[in-house]
């Protein structure tokens, strides 16, 4: 029994492990922010198509209206009933922060595209930067032994 | 503590991914409702096309029949035949009349020719001005690219290749 948990546990570490590897290389390509998004490997463009996806959103909005209201964003968290998903939506309004009427300007929509694309970039220079130390420290170690 | 705030930066990047995908169906969507129909009945004409069709083509038929005769009538009635036949008649008839009728014949050709002239200039220029509004529009959304940098702050890249420097600086304070 301990070592049937014993087993699954390592497997399921090593499940994420595997996981987590495949997350980074995604991250790590052309397309971070997925394929409709658009190319994403340097900060501009991350902005240019962090704006023409606000653009496109744009086209469902009246030929009048400037600014992107947050509906548009919400039937994400709609289900097939109709009903909204309450962690989905305030997992939406985190990300994209509207006003109080539900207004989403151009800039914040590229600000918060721009501060996503800055944690990978970090988070992917982190993990390379402790994998490039804990190899050195195994070479020094190897070295001294 | 590190596979947890992963954890949320994918469900972030998930987000934002799908609401990139929700773009791109209202885009479609909205180019759909223009073009997707036509396309449908240019190429197959299976949906609503066929029913006309089929009455155009009947149609088309009993034009054919009579396409021979009314050819004539038509070329009768041209003004490339009627100069011609102008031309013929004026050796049978006075010259006087003959005259006259080329002049009209002519007056009428050049002032056809100065309409075709003249529309030709207006499209010129519409087209001349449409391009122009595009040109401003995609000057427009550059500048305002530029503008949102701008707007955003500069921010330095992280680069992998300091991990070769960084692993330089370890190797140099574990030696010494």
């Amino acid at each position: 029994m301990y070592l049937s948990s014993h087993l699954k546990w390592k497997d399921t570490s090593t499940r994420k492990i595997l996981q987590f590897r495949e997350m980074l290389h995604y991250l790590d390509g052309a397309y971070p922010l997925s394929v409709p998004f658009g190319p994403a490997e340097t900060r501009k463009q991350c902005m240019t198509s962090a704006q023409n996806v606000y653009n496109r959103l744009m086209l469902d909005m009246n030929p009048n209206a400037t600014v992107l209201h947050f509906d548009t964003l919400m039937s994400l968290a709609t289900n097939k009933d109709g009903n909204i998903q309450k962690e989905k939506a305030r997992a939406l309004i985190r990300l994209f922060r509207p006003d109080r009427e539900g207004n989403l300007t151009l800039l914040d929509f590229v600000r918060s595209c721009d501060r996503i694309y800055k944690r990978i970039k970090v988070s992917y220079y982190v993990h390379h930067f402790t994998c490039s130390t804990r190899a050195a420290g195994s070479s020094m170690y190897s070295n001294v032994t | 503590m590190y596979a947890g705030k992963m954890e949320s930066l994918m469900r972030k990047v998930l987000l934002i991914s799908e609401v990139a995908m929700l773009s791109q169906d209202i885009d479609l969507g909205s180019q759909g409702d223009a073009t997707i129909p036509a396309a449908f009945a240019s190429k197959n004409n299976w949906l609503f096309g066929n029913s006309t069709k089929s009455i155009q083509v009947d149609e088309d038929e009993d034009e054919d029949e009579t396409d021979n005769d009314s050819a004539r009538e038509r070329l009768e009635s041209s003004e490339l035949y009627s100069f011609r036949k102008c031309g013929s008649s004026s050796m049978e008839d006075n010259e006087n009349e003959s005259d006259a009728d080329t002049n009209t014949t002519r007056t009428k050709k050049i002032q056809k020719r100065l309409k075709w002239n003249f529309k030709n200039v207006k499209e010129t220029r519409k087209k001349n001005q449409k391009n122009k509004s595009k040109k401003a529009i995609l000057l427009g959304a550059s500048t305002e690219r530029i503008a949102l940098i701008n707007l955003l702050g500069e921010w330095e890249e992280p680069e992998i290749k300091k991990k070769f420097s960084v692993r330089i600086r370890v190797l140099y304070l574990i030696g010494h």
